[in-house]
């Protein structure tokens, strides 16, 4: 198993323009929040190059949501652990996370998400 | 709650603009009370303009599309239906700004209406969203447009970013709360209201405060 540094980094993988603005060129909040009593689906990406980042999502979570992937929001750990979430492994799949530790108010949910999305990298995936 | 909205017979006298029009550019359709404009012989690309927007007039809920030959099946045969064409009569800035916004409320409508429409076992969104996601948008379509998302908990979300560490996000959820959390460099604010007058003057507020919104 690929261990997590304290420099990882994580993508959350984006299916449609509802999580993320390719004109504005930023993630929305909407695809970086879980949902509530679970926790946000994400991959560690420390080591994989940019085809490798792209394999991942292709072949472990475009086929569950059934539909291509679209871009990813690519979020080092310390933006997570800033905001009292932590990461916790679970494999199978290879490199899969849950980010854990959400609050159960939709506000306080908010107010992650917001950091979050200002913090993540928009990466589209080229056609 | 209920929308401001034009007379009865703004509506018709519009209605009458639009069939005259609808009745160019499509070979055999018509606009009636119970409109359900839906022919397969409709051309969009050749008529040369960019999209249509519907609304929808005996409930005042408002549907703007992309791709009208889809979504026309999707609403009520007893619907009455006004179309705009940009080319026709162009629209106040204003006017195209609510028409993108409720736009792209349909489209998270139309992906996420669903359970499990992202695979993972996330809610629907419910048509009491939809609906206050359309009236919210209607409420706020004086101030600068917000981008909107949806949550896996079937809540529809208002975004709003500045410049910098300037964000307002707004989540309206079926059981008409709005809760939002607002981001002023390393300030925050957030909590949760009732759908209300009074709700939306906090979320206005709250972009004064982030600095989106110039104080009036």
């Amino acid at each position: 198993m690929t261990p997590d540094l304290e420099s990882s980094e994580y993508a959350r993988y984006l299916f449609s323009s509802s999580e993320y603005s390719a004109r504005n060129a930023r993630v929305k909040r909407g695809g970086l929040l879980p949902k509530i009593g679970e926790g946000l689906s994400v991959y560690l990406i420390d080591g994989c190059d940019e085809k490798a980042r792209w394999d991942l999502g292709d072949t472990y979570v475009a086929p569950q949501r059934q539909k291509p992937i679209r871009a990813r929001a690519e979020i080092e750990r310390s933006v997570f652990a800033n905001q009292g979430l932590s990461i916790t492994s679970k494999e199978p799949p290879p490199r899969h996370r849950d980010i854990l530790g959400w609050p159960q108010e939709q506000e306080k949910r908010l107010e992650i998400a917001n950091e979050l999305a200002f913090n993540a990298r928009l990466v589209v995936k080229p056609h | 709650m209920t929308p401001s909205v034009a007379s009865h017979d703004a509506h018709d006298e519009e209605r009458k603009r639009v069939e005259g029009f609808i009745s160019q550019c499509f070979s055999s359709s018509s606009i009636t009370d119970d409109l359900f404009v839906r022919e397969q012989n409709y051309q969009s690309p050749t008529m040369g303009f960019d999209f249509i927007g519907l609304e929808i007039a005996n409930n005042l809920e408002i549907a703007f599309v992309t791709a009208i030959e889809e979504q026309l099946l999707d609403y009520s045969p007893q619907s009455k239906v006004l179309l705009y064409s940009p080319q026709l009569w162009p629209l106040p800035e204003a006017e195209e700004e609510i028409i993108t916004v409720l736009a792209e409320i349909e489209a998270v409508y139309s992906e996420a209406r669903e359970p499990n429409w992202d695979g993972a076992g996330a809610s629907p969104v419910l048509a009491e969203t939809y609906h206050l996601a359309c009236d919210l948008a209607r409420r706020l379509a004086d101030v600068l447009a917000p981008e909107i998302s949806v949550d896996p908990d079937g809540n529809v979300l208002f975004e709003w970013t500045g410049d910098g560490r300037q964000m307002l996000t707004v989540s309206i959820s079926p059981d008409r709360r709005l809760s939002y959390a607002a981001m002023r460099g390393y300030d925050r604010r957030s909590g949760t209201e009732s759908f209300s007058g009074a709700a939306i003057q906090v979320l206005v507020d709250c972009l004064r405060w982030v600095g989106i919104l110039d104080d009036a």
